[in-house]
């Protein structure tokens, strides 16, 4: 497990792609991103809304945003990765096959709209490549 | 390389186990320079590293595990009820989906083979856990956030995620048997 060490990581870098990461997941599922169309595709609706913890659905978009750069900061520091250039490689990568391949295989098999995998892994994968792109920047 | 052993091999590469043993030649054989990059491309991704008798082992590998967490005798009959998808649609289709399942499952394991030998991540043990850590990160805690936003079931997500984890691990172990 030496990979797995926080030696080396830029916490302030971590906290601003942390921010850049959440910013542009709420703009992207607000009604100037694409909220509307991904509402219907994944077949969201109004009574679902207003029965819906926001507190838990933020909690866990916050713990998960925050675990996925701080991964990948870790990841950029052990491979060497010290540009933005290598960020947005290794974001869009990690984003790419990990994220939206997992979206691609589990709506598959739940025969879900394929826009859903399309909206959320295009989701996943932009904002992790950003992330890298601050985490190489600073 | 001055005092540094020439661990390389004819291609002028050190293989992962090489640059394991001589911590001066990590990242990619290259004289030690940590993040050297050449030529313009992204110095740690190179697909020269991937083993890819370990990729076609630990993808069959991970399609293995998949089957059996999925079976009917498994948690498949209530992967199906949670999903509501109809076990009679989910064969009707399975053709499909598997054979969708063998690309992103490949792609994966040469990804993590390309970064498991750089980070000479080249015993089993070292493999497993980082596919688990991998699957933790990138796919519970994310597949948990996607399934709040879309209020699908909780035991939905974590079906899926922990096959996920499940799944990057043996594809870890296996890769990191080949490095």
């Amino acid at each position: 497990m030496d990979w797995l060490s926080l030696e080396g990581v830029n916490w302030l870098a971590v906290a601003i792609a942390f921010i850049v990461c959440f910013a542009f997941g709420w703009w992207y599922y607000s009604p100037a991103g694409v909220w509307n169309v991904w509402k219907k595709a994944a077949g969201v609706t109004g009574e679902q809304m207003e029965g819906a913890s926001m507190g838990v659905a933020f909690a866990g978009t916050i713990i998960a945003n925050l675990l996925g750069v701080l991964l990948l900061a870790i990841l950029m520091v052990q491979l060497g990765a010290e540009s933005w250039v290598d960020g947005l490689v290794l974001g869009a990568i990690i984003g790419l096959v990990f994220r939206a391949g997992a979206h691609a295989l589990h709506n598959g098999f739940a025969i879900r709209s394929p826009k859903v995998t399309l909206l959320d892994g295009l989701h996943d994968t932009v904002a992790l490549a950003l992330a890298g792109v601050v985490l190489g920047l600073i | 390389m001055g005092d540094i052993p020439d661990l390389r091999g004819g291609d002028g590469q050190a293989s992962a186990r090489q640059r394991r043993a001589c911590p001066t030649l990590r990242h990619h054989g290259n004289n030690g320079t940590f993040g050297a990059r050449t030529g313009g491309h992204v110095g740690w991704f190179d697909l020269s590293e991937v083993e890819w008798l370990g990729v076609a082992i630990a993808t069959l590998a991970a399609y293995i595990v998949s089957f059996v967490w999925y079976h009917q005798r498994a948690l498949g009959s209530t992967w199906s009820r949670i999903a509501e998808v109809d076990p009679a649609d989910l064969r009707d289709g399975r053709g499909t989906h598997a054979v969708f399942a063998v690309p992103v499952f490949a792609i994966t394991a040469a990804v993590m083979c390309v970064v498991q030998a750089e980070l000479l991540i080249v015993s089993i043990a070292g493999g497993l856990l980082f596919g688990a850590v991998l699957g933790l990160v990138l796919r519970l805690t994310w597949g948990l956030m996607h399934g709040a936003q879309e209020f699908r079931p909780v035991a939905l997500t974590l079906i899926d995620s922990f096959h996920d984890m499940a799944a990057l691990a043996v594809i870890g172990a296996v890769l990191g048997s080949f490095l």
